[in-house]
């Protein structure tokens, strides 16, 4: 058998706890032996029971809290009104008018798309094409500008 | 206490979820049945699952964050996203618990990050304050000593904090531990040991300052 030393004990500490009960088999005793001979590893080991004892005394649970369970049912309540809301707005009514508002736009886009493509090819001033198409002005309209008033 | 949850949800509606049936799997314990229920829409099965598993999870989050108004906020995050996706929920050997703590740390997680990205931005200047008080029914050393400690677990990163607060609630072995954090069991051991060492040494180290100060040295 191997010796069983100090930093045995660290290793055995950190990985598995001050509980002997989560030890391997075999290692209670050896750790008894260690802590008979040596300060520094009884130091070790109340260290480590120390921290097992802070710890556990941290996430201690209290029994279940009213006020919690109050406050995590509201919350879920309001997130699922919120929710139904919302899908209360979206009716297929509107879903339909949204969507044919969004066919229409695009169509428009298109089609206004095509007419500039069409007249940039026969005339060098597209920016007065486009705005006879969108404005609905003649094509020989001009911006008045300082010069020509 | 499923009364009062009850009174505070108000009627039982059932809900615009599609029924499904849970996969109750392998493990049909009372939370895979409370879950099945649920993801009927049935609020009181809702309530009866808050009521047992809500205190360890806010324990669990308080340490974890720090803060108490966060930890009410993972805890509500977590039963939201059990309500909305209760349906969907593949047993494959995982309990519900498990589960519950996944979404929780994984919140937790998240907020952590968060929290990490607005300070180095410069949008979360003061560093949030740690609980003030843990453990008050202990006397005044005992606290000052959990309020070094669960300063220490907050100085943890966020996975090493998970881990040992998992392994410190008392119920969770390695493999639990590391199924929680869906991680395998050799990182999940290393996580515990590194987090164990640092706690350990800082506390030797306060304790050794103590001593020093107790002796006059």
């Amino acid at each position: 058998m191997t010796r069983f030393t100090l930093s045995d004990l660290e290793a055995l500490l950190d990985r598995y706890g001050a509980d002997p009960h989560a030890w391997p088999r075999g290692s209670a005793d050896r750790v008894t032996k260690l802590c008979a001979d040596d300060a520094a590893a009884r130091a070790l080991m109340e260290a480590s029971r120390a921290l097992d004892a802070d710890l556990a005394a941290l996430t201690r649970a209290e029994p279940a809290d009213a006020a919690l369970i109050g406050r995590v049912l509201s919350s879920v309540r309001d997130r699922r009104a919120a929710g139904t809301s919302l899908m209360a707005f979206f009716t297929p009514v509107r879903m339909a008018a949204l969507a044919g508002a969004m066919v229409g736009c695009i169509a428009l886009g298109a089609t206004l798309g095509l007419m500039v493509d069409q007249s940039s090819q026969s005339s060098q001033f597209q920016g007065e094409e486009v705005a006879s198409l969108v404005l609905g002005v003649g094509s020989d309209f001009t911006f008045e500008t300082e010069e020509s008033l | 206490m499923v009364a009062f949850a009850h009174a505070v949800v108000g009627p039982l509606t059932h809900l615009e979820r599609p029924a499904t049936a849970v996969d109750t799997g392998a493990l049909d314990d009372g939370d895979t049945r409370l879950l099945a229920r649920i993801a009927r829409g049935e609020e009181r099965a809702f309530a009866e699952l808050v009521a047992k598993h809500s205190a360890r999870l806010h324990v669990l989050a308080l340490r974890f964050t720090g803060s108490s108004a966060d930890a009410d906020d993972v805890v509500q995050e977590t039963f939201w996203s059990v309500w909305r996706n209760a349906s969907g929920f593949q047993s494959r050997g995982v309990k519900v618990s498990t589960w519950l703590y996944r979404i929780a740390l994984n919140r937790c997680i998240d907020l952590d990050r968060r929290r990490k990205v607005r300070r180095l931005v410069g949008l979360d200047t003061v560093a949030d304050p740690v609980e003030p008080d843990p453990g008050a029914e202990h006397g005044t050393a005992m606290r000052s000593e959990l309020a070094a400690v669960a300063a220490d677990i907050q100085d943890l990163p966020a996975r090493q904090r998970a881990a040992i607060l998992l392994a410190a609630s008392g119920e969770a072995g390695t493999a639990d531990i590391a199924d929680k954090l869906g991680i395998s069991d050799g990182a999940a051991e290393q996580l515990l040991v590194r987090a164990r060492r640092t706690l350990r040494k800082k506390k030797q180290t306060r304790e050794a300052a103590g001593a020093d100060v107790g002796t006059g040295a």
